[in-house]
């Protein structure tokens, strides 16, 4: 029997695991900073102000005052938000009550509700999006062609 | 051209854009109510005046079905239904092809009260179908250039036009003058309204 066991082994050997020495722990080398953003998820509500120095995702509900002035917010598809929203970058996915302030950019993509006003330098809404109030951008040079027809127009844009 | 065929996207010279645009040479600071729906090539176009502008998309503002041939607004409901900033005042006025899909007393209360949000000397852009049928839904027009518009049609459908006669729409616009005309070879008529403001009684 342990002989008969022993030669089928033999037929069929298994590999055998050897043990491997670990390898020599490796310096750490500093891993580059991911921006951070903070997220408010879904089950969350918030009433009062947000202010922050990290860029923001918003999937929840806010009532108050956003204000990321440096910085990139996203009211992402499940965000309703009733305030004013100051941000570097504002894109809206899901629904707003209020008025946007894009330092630099202003997205509303085609889920995107805003009721109010916008100020931003640059504005981009897409096709689709749901909007109304009124629009601020700052004053640029008078165009001379517009582009051609572009279904998800991507307007807005300056150089 | 509008076409009876698949939801299409046509770019056609306007005559009633190049003449506006040049009616607003030089001129900066423009305030623009847009009764269409917000487009980015719009947006963009009138930023370059230092616009700013108020969407107030009639076409989903009102309620379902749009435009009924025997619904008629007064003029209180065009306040709820616009929704335009109180003491708000525009140069520019962009009524696209609205009031084809309005009874003549509509537009006449629309235009009555849009003269409350109107600087003397505003001009208010629109453009009237002269042929037998439209489209059941309503055109979206973005600003291709100083002269040309792209036609959004969202639907193949097509009812019968109202076919409001020049005369018609000049008696509704009352304190509103006609500067310019533009009969296009699509059976678009465009049309450039100045308002004149309100004589002191």
């Amino acid at each position: 029997m342990w002989k008969k066991s022993e030669s089928a082994e033999e037929s069929n050997p298994q590999p055998i695991p050897t043990p491997q020495a670990a390898p020599p722990a490796a310096p750490r080398t500093p891993v580059p900073a991911q921006p951070s953003r903070a997220v408010i998820g879904s089950t969350i509500s918030i009433i009062g102000d947000l202010i922050g120095e990290e860029d923001l995702l918003i999937e929840g509900r806010v009532e108050g005052k956003v204000e990321f002035r440096h910085h990139s917010v996203v009211v992402g598809k499940n965000g309703r938000i009733k305030a004013d929203i100051h941000g570097k970058t504002i894109t809206v996915e899901g629904n707003v009550e209020g008025n946007l302030f894009g330092e630099e950019q202003l997205i509303v993509r085609q889920s995107g509700t805003v009721r109010g006003n916008i100020v931003s330098p640059r504005v981009v809404l897409e096709d689709g999006s749901n909007f109304k109030g009124s629009i601020d951008m700052s004053p640029k040079e008078k165009p001379a062609a517009m582009s051609s027809p572009d279904k998800s127009s991507s307007i807005g844009k300056t150089a | 051209m509008i076409q009876k065929s698949e939801p299409e996207i046509v770019v056609q010279t306007s005559l009633g854009l190049k003449a506006l645009c040049q009616k607003l040479e030089g001129i900066s600071g423009l305030k623009v109510l847009e009764l269409g729906p917000a487009r980015s090539a719009n947006i963009e176009f009138w930023s370059h005046y230092g616009s700013r502008i108020f969407i107030a998309d009639l076409r989903s503002s009102l309620p379902l079905p749009y435009l009924a041939e025997d619904q008629q607004f007064p003029e209180s409901e065009w306040d709820r239904i616009l929704g335009l900033p109180k003491g708000g005042i525009f140069d520019v006025i962009l009524a696209w092809d609205l009031l084809n899909y309005l009874e003549i007393s509509s537009v006449s209360s629309l235009i009555h009260f849009l003269k409350q949000h109107c600087h003397p000397g505003a001009v208010l852009f629109t453009l009237i179908f002269d042929q037998k049928q439209m489209p059941e839904k309503i055109t979206v027009y973005r600003i291709s250039d100083e002269s040309h518009l792209i036609y959004e049609c969202s639907g193949s459908e097509m009812k019968s036009c109202p076919r409001h006669q020049p005369r018609a729409i000049e008696s509704v616009m009352s304190h509103f003058r006609t500067s310019n005309s533009f009969r296009l070879r699509n059976g678009i008529v465009e049309y450039l309204f100045i308002y004149e403001g309100e004589s002191p009684e």
